[in-house]
């Protein structure tokens, strides 16, 4: 019961623009930030330190959180909004399956969408050197893409 | 196959009680519901269907403790609720494929087969690609048709299926109900008396909650033989006409007002005797709880 449910959320979510939209916004944001160093870094600080991710990442994760709610939301009350509980609800599923079978799925794809932050952090920080927004030598090694 | 209703009753938290004591025994075959609107007609299927909890009483089905063994029920159960919406962001083939997942049936290619099936028989062969939510009010309550009835379905309940379908889908869901309903028990819930007529082999009338009248629709009729009589009056008259008889309904033909009454004797007074039909029955059934304003 739970994978059908799970994978009917996935299906569904798949099909849904605003997700690409999350995980693009997220991504072009963090890689421009990266590339261009914009943000706040003391003088010899990499922009690609740890620290610097930390801080960018716990800034990112609020604006992530409206991004959870939009994406994690919607499954939970889908039923009701669409008042296809009415039927849906006759069929033999379980109370488990149901819940954490959308939960679940939508927990996945909020997880995909917020890797988008990190994959821009690291593409951001290769593209800086390339296009001569940033010196190579405020970036520290980056042992993702090497 | 057979499906008890053993005194059943509901009262709402607002205090409505929305069925009374109500008793039922249904075999295979088309079972009607008849009733005015808040008869509480709903509340029982929904009841049946086990979507809401009852306060006393119990439904027994096929060795089924409905009101227990909910998923067991459900695993048999075919439901189209009166009111309904779908999810606007997927293909009906995509939806009904997902519901026949749930409703167990395994194989792909048997569930692709199955969905094609029924959406070629409530003509939506063509559309089931699209989004369900690109469908108008009568496709949508095709859908629905189609998603009650797939899974094999041993218990089909349809509350007022035919509400928002043309007359030529109409017939087409009925035939298609007759066909599918052949070895299961469908109850069906309409204020339609016409289709109960011509469908069920048993039907009840439901009145605030009460099952006024259970039996077969030939004999419901057939118990009004020679007591119903009809005459052709004024629109002045009716209201003598109501404190002298029993009126039980009337009716416009033509700009002339005709009234029906029923009475165990020959009332005179220009009335003719008329075979009686089934909207007879149900009049005569819920006028002698409520006053009938049919004018």
């Amino acid at each position: 019961m739970f994978s059908k449910i799970f994978l009917f959320e996935m299906q569904y979510k798949l099909k849904r623009p605003a997700v690409y939209l999350y995980f693009l916004l997220a991504f072009v944001f963090t890689a421009l930030a990266f590339a261009n160093g914009a943000m706040p870094l003391d003088e010899h600080q990499w922009i690609n330190g740890s620290s610097a991710i930390a801080f960018y990442v716990a800034i990112m994760s609020l604006m992530m959180m409206m991004v959870s709610s939009s994406v994690m939301g919607l499954p939970l009350i889908r039923d009701i909004e669409y008042n296809t509980k009415e039927y849906y609800l006759s069929y033999p599923i379980t109370k488990a399956g149901y819940f954490w079978g959308r939960f679940l799925s939508s927990f996945l794809f909020v997880l995909i969408i917020d890797s988008a932050v990190l994959l821009g952090a690291c593409v951001g920080s290769k593209l800086g050197p390339v296009f001569g927004w940033q010196p190579a030598s405020h970036y520290g090694p980056n042992n993702f893409i090497s | 196959m057979r499906l008890s209703i053993n005194s059943l009753s509901k009262t709402y938290s607002n205090g409505v009680q929305a069925i009374k004591n109500v008793s039922l025994t249904l075999n295979e075959g088309m079972f009607g519901l008849l009733g005015p609107n808040g008869a509480g007609k709903s509340s029982l299927m929904r009841t049946v269907a086990t979507l809401q909890e009852a306060d006393e009483g119990s439904i027994q089905f096929d060795g089924i403790d409905v009101l227990k063994q909910k998923t067991e029920l459900r695993q048999v159960l075919g439901y189209l609720p009166q009111e309904f919406g779908v999810y606007p962001k997927i293909s009906a083939e995509q939806m009904l494929d997902h519901i026949a997942q749930l409703k167990g049936v395994s194989n792909k290619s048997e569930r692709k087969e199955l969905a094609g099936y029924l959406l070629d028989k409530v003509n939506l062969a063509k559309d089931k690609k699209k989004n369900l939510g690109t469908y108008s009010g009568g496709m949508k309550q095709r859908f629905g048709i189609a998603q009650a009835l797939i899974g094999k379905p041993k218990l089909i309940i349809v509350d007022e299926p035919t509400a928002g379908l043309d007359p030529a889908e109409r017939n087409r869901f009925y035939n298609l109900l007759s066909e599918i309903g052949e070895n299961t028990i469908v109850i069906l819930s309409t204020h339609i008396v016409e289709d109960v007529s011509t469908l069920c082999s048993r039907f009840a009338i439901i009145f605030q909650g009460q099952v006024l009248y259970a039996g077969t629709p030939d004999d419901a009729v057939n118990e009004l033989n020679g007591k119903i009589y009809s005459k052709s009056i004024s629109k002045a008259e009716i209201k003598d006409y109501s404190s002298r008889f029993k009126v039980i309904s009337t009716q416009l033909k033509a700009g002339q007002l005709y009234i029906r009454i029923i009475s165990e004797t020959d009332p005179g007074n220009g009335f003719i005797v008329s075979t009686p039909n089934l909207e007879d029955v149900y009049f005569s059934n819920i006028g002698q709880k409520t006053d009938i304003n049919t004018l």
